[in-house]
């Protein structure tokens, strides 16, 4: 499984990513998350347990950001090379990386 | 040091190009960022060769030659990626707009922009009916 979300009390969604977010497994975890996040008024990506990620982790991210009103989309707990590559795709500052 | 890996051009392989890779680059001692960067690249013109190099149902090989090499005094990781798909430039495109929603960019565009930022070289060329697209990391 790459991506566990779990629904707080408060409209939050969290979803924690594991390993690596290569194409193949954007597939699948894309599935997951956008039928978790369908109601949510706050979205969180946790990163903690990810190592690489692809350009579709990219878009994943985006459409998710999507479906909630704009600050209330946030991503943390990012490494250095993962963040690296959010900046490279102008995306840091939009998708609110901590 | 060459290593060449050869698969037919399907997403079914492309974990055993990736770990392929890796595995050379464990041999040449690549520092971390250097094999975050370079699997990056890899995948992401793999993924567009196995995705539309090819028809579907007639889907033939793509070649990675990976080598370590001096070139001009500076030491050079330098991989080829080789097809004998329809002819693609994927360096022909337009930088995408940063500023525009992401979903609104061209697909794959985000992904060569990605590949020429981490890379210090990246080149094309089309010969003998072949995309030949190489890119060069310097180490």
């Amino acid at each position: 499984m790459s991506v566990e979300c779990s629904r707080l009390n408060n409209g939050k969604i969290v979803c924690k990513f594991l390993g690596r977010m290569d194409t193949t497994r954007c597939v699948e975890a894309e599935k997951i998350v956008m039928d978790s996040i369908d109601a949510a008024e706050v979205i969180v990506f946790d990163l903690d347990g990810v190592e690489y990620i692809a350009s579709s982790f990219l878009r994943l991210c985006g459409k998710a950001s999507h479906k909630v009103v704009d600050g209330n989309f946030s991503i943390v707990n990012v490494t250095p090379s993962v963040k690296k590559v959010f900046k490279i795709a102008g995306l840091a500052e939009r998708l609110n990386l901590r | 040091m060459l290593q060449v890996i050869r698969e037919q051009a399907d997403l079914v392989h492309l974990d055993f190009f990736i770990d392929s890779i890796k595995g050379f680059l464990e041999k040449a001692g690549a520092s971390e960022q250097a094999v975050f960067d370079i699997i990056l690249t890899a995948e992401e013109i793999l993924v567009n060769v196995m995705s539309y190099a090819y028809p579907e149902d007639k889907k033939g090989f793509v070649e990675v030659s990976c080598e370590m090499a001096e070139i001009d005094g500076t030491k050079k990781l330098k991989f080829t990626f080789t097809d004998e798909g329809k002819f693609f430039d994927m360096l022909d495109r337009d930088a995408p707009d940063l500023s525009a929603p992401i979903e609104d960019r061209g697909i794959g565009g985000l992904g060569i922009h990605l590949v020429k930022t981490l890379m210090d070289e990246v080149s094309y060329l089309r010969k003998d009916n072949q995309n030949i697209l190489t890119v060069l990391k310097n180490i």
